[in-house]
């Protein structure tokens, strides 16, 4: 080696880290091994080979592009975990394996990337997952914020366990495991524009070992969904239109912290439409429901599961809420994203 | 036309002149806004509009409101 | 919250709906002219629970809304230059102009900010001196003297990079050009009560006198809007017709003092369009000569457009109260949210945008 130049000083992301020489060999074998380190990874190959049973999978990707990637109560890094695994769990599987791909911005701190992936280690250990693959490109500045994480993941379905929106029947009740509105306000008092100091922290979580206690006790669950991006009453119109069905919410069940409420009162933004990262909603025969949330409640991330309304009817697909003076309004699906307000 | 929310006094800060600035507490979510426009101390409530201060809720009125009210009891 | 919870109290509205019901003994049409209030009333399905006689209109107060296309042009004139940060309440970010809207401008690289007040916009030009910062300054009453405490803090820091793109209307003259309008409907108004925090409730005295219409000063949430319902209907079938104030907790009299001498420094009034009405005369605000070089109109000079006006939508009607949303083919159909013809339906407080939206 006689290169003049040390490659190993740079205390930030530089383009040769993407480059597939030495620079990228230093940067996976000094942060992303460390922490990922599994005999699947350590394969060393161009991907993972690895033994099933016969039976059925289920398959997802997500990508992370959040700002800021620190916030309080998770980064970028849990959250791309927990999103991927909640996913998987959503659909009624067992997540196994992730992979990992980042695009990285030159500039990055490198301290920023380790923290970034110490925290994917914990979220993947927690939820039992093993990250199998990754890919790392790094662009220059400004063509993209920082780091963007993209996880893509598999996991088994058990026999027996059949979960759509689609089967979402009347006579069935919603049940959400938590408080409503947490990650997109913490989110928003994190960016400077719109600045305000709050107590809130992001809800990311894995709700794989919930769910999976959910399995082991109840016979018979339609739908699970976990309400992201566009919120609860985005996934409940999804949920809606996909089982052509009429769900009604109890306005005065919802669980609503009065932080969430606050915030939303001032920006002029309505909590059912913001963003959930560590929520799952549960469709399932009100028989089961009393069942359910007691092993909810097990969980730290089921601690406030509640029943928050039902779908009421099949043949129109349709959200409404049963207002706190006992009339109803119709809970549309948002056009955009839901923007703050003065007026 | 005017969101304007109320929130509770917690701290002043006089330092900058013609812009006296107060932490308001609006149900946990703590912001800065200014008051220069209307005569407040610490726990004073003040509605909230863009950032500034424009009136400050009459706890005496407020209490009136709600008894005349009550006295519709219809 | 204190001061929000007890007015949404459910036991409080049911108390009030029944105290309108046996009230009224006839029809009234009210019309509330604040934005805000539509929206509550759409929000809360207001309308569901009193009896029919009541008939609610819905007024203009919505400053998304009536700002006219040519502003909104300028706007994203300004908005693509290289040299500015463009800032601005996230309200008007989907008000489309004549061809597009800031957020179309924003994706095609225009640097545009999104920002909570008008005094975050001052520490951006001071933060940015190389740049010129424009706050897209719309509002009624209640915020041009935000918007002009921003501006006096840029003067009081010496800042050269901070100007004011001013849309801002009043709401005496726009009730005035409604009850003198041959075919006004209103029976009586609730005011806007974060208007009248500032303004007090002089010029709503001599509207009230001369038009013999009862005007109650409202608040935003349902008990508010309920009590300035119930107000008025108890004057409107007594035969009178007063100022009064249902919204005391938040509205002195005099209203906000120190905010009124701002805008009597600060401003003058001028004649300006209102999108979906027209123009209204006397009905505007612009800064004064004094202030003008803190315009962005002076700053950066613009040349005048010829504007295509949409004439295919009743926003103005509805605007006036003479027709309701669901009076219009487009209502739903051609005009919704993601394609909206009229400007009631561009922004959530908009009279049709909070009834498609909670239909």
């Amino acid at each position: 080696m006689n290169c003049p130049i040390p490659f190993s000083d740079s205390d930030c992301v530089l383009l040769s880290h993407g480059g597939g020489g030495r620079m990228t060999h230093q940067l996976i074998s000094r942060i992303f091994y460390p922490a990922f380190r599994n005999p699947l990874l350590e394969q060393d190959h161009d991907g993972c080979v690895f033994t099933v049973d016969a039976g059925r999978m289920a398959y997802s990707t997500d990508s992370f592009v959040v700002d800021p990637i620190f916030f309080p109560g998770g980064d970028i890094g849990d959250l791309a975990v927990n999103g991927t695994v909640n996913d998987l769990a959503c659909c009624g599987a067992t997540p196994l394996y992730l992979t990992a791909g980042f695009i990285l911005e030159e500039g990055l701190p490198l301290k920023d990337l380790e923290r970034i992936v110490q925290s994917m280690k914990r979220a993947a250990d927690k939820a039992g997952v093993q990250i199998v693959a990754g890919d790392t490109k790094v662009v220059e500045r400004g063509k993209c914020d920082k780091l963007f994480i993209n996880t893509s993941g598999v996991g088994i379905v058990l026999p027996g366990i059949y979960i759509a929106p689609s089967l979402a029947k009347e006579g069935d009740v919603v049940i959400c495991s938590g408080a409503i509105g947490t990650h997109g306000i913490t989110i928003l008092s994190a960016r400077e524009s719109l600045g305000f100091e709050t107590n809130l922290r992001s809800d990311t979580a894995s709700l794989n070992n919930m769910i999976s206690e959910l399995f082991n006790y109840i016979d018979e669950i339609h739908v699970l969904r976990d309400p992201t991006r566009g919120g609860v009453s985005g996934t409940l119109n999804e949920i809606a239109q996909a089982a052509n069905a009429e769900i009604i919410l109890d306005e005065a069940s919802l669980p609503i912290p009065e932080e969430v409420q606050a915030a939303s009162d001032i920006l002029g933004l309505d909590p059912l439409y913001v963003a959930n990262e560590g929520l799952v909603l549960v469709i399932l025969p009100e028989k089961e429901a009393g069942k359910a949330l007691s092993v909810m409640q097990r969980f730290a991330e089921g601690k406030q599961a509640t029943v928050i309304g039902h779908v009421s009817s099949c043949g129109k697909a349709l959200v409404k809420m049963k207002t706190i003076y006992g009339n109803y309004r119709v809970i549309d699906m948002l056009s955009g994203e839901q923007l703050p307000r003065i007026c | 036309m005017c969101l304007a929310v109320p929130g509770k006094i917690t701290s002043i800060d006089h330092s900058i002149e013609d812009m006296t600035m107060a932490k308001v507490d609006f149900g946990g979510i703590i912001k800065n806004i200014c008051v220069q426009w209307v005569d407040v101390k610490e726990g004073d409530y003040i509605l909230a509009h863009a950032g500034m201060a424009i009136s400050v809720v009459d706890t005496i009125e407020a209490e009136q409101t709600l008894n005349d009210l009550k006295q519709l009891s219809f | 919250m204190k001061y929000i919870d007890e007015y949404r109290n459910k036991e409080q509205v049911q108390a009030l709906i029944r105290a309108i019901r046996q009230t009224v003994t006839r029809t009234w049409h009210i019309m509330e002219i604040c934005g805000g209030q539509t929206h509550a009333i759409a929000r809360y399905r207001l309308e569901d629970m009193l009896p029919p006689e009541i008939q609610l209109l819905h007024g203009p107060g919505c400053p998304v809304c009536v700002t006219p296309v040519e502003i909104i042009d300028q706007a994203l004139t300004l908005a693509r230059r290289p040299d500015v940060i463009f800032t601005s309440f996230g309200d008007m970010m989907r008000v489309p102009g004549s061809k597009k809207d800031l957020l179309q401008v924003k994706a095609k690289g225009g640097d545009i900010r999104m920002l909570y007040s008008p005094l975050d916009a001052v520490t951006l030009a001071e933060e940015n001196p190389d740049k010129e910062v424009v706050f897209f300054a719309i509002g009624f009453e209640t915020t041009a003297p935000v918007h002009l405490m921003a501006l006096k803090e840029a003067i009081r820091k010496g800042l050269n990079n901070f100007t004011l793109l001013t849309s801002l209307f009043t709401v005496p003259p726009a009730i005035e050009a409604i009850l003198s309008d041959k075919g006004c409907k209103v029976d009586g108004f609730l005011t806007a009560g974060h208007v009248c925090a500032i303004t007090g409730n002089g010029a709503y005295r001599q509207l009230a006198e001369r038009y013999k219409t009862p005007m109650v000063v409202t608040g935003f949430e349902p008990v508010d809007l309920l009590y300035g319902i119930y107000r008025c209907i108890c004057q409107l079938e007594a035969g009178i017709y007063n100022v009064e104030n249902a919204y005391k907790r938040a509205v002195p009299e005099h209203g906000n003092i120190p905010a009124c001498i701002l805008m009597d420094e600060m401003l003058e009034s001028c004649d300006i369009e209102w999108r979906g009405i027209g123009v209204i005369p006397n009905s505007g605000k612009q800064l004064r000569t004094a202030f003008k070089k803190y315009s962005s109109r002076e700053k950066f000079k613009f040349l005048p457009k010829e504007i295509r006006i949409s004439s295919e939508c009743i926003a103005g009607e509805i605007m006036k109260g003479r027709k309701q949303p669901r009076d219009c083919p487009y209502f739903g159909t051609t005009c919704h949210p993601e394609h909206p013809i009229g400007a009631p339906m561009v922004s959530s407080e908009g009279v049709c945008a909070a009834y498609y939206k909670y239909k």
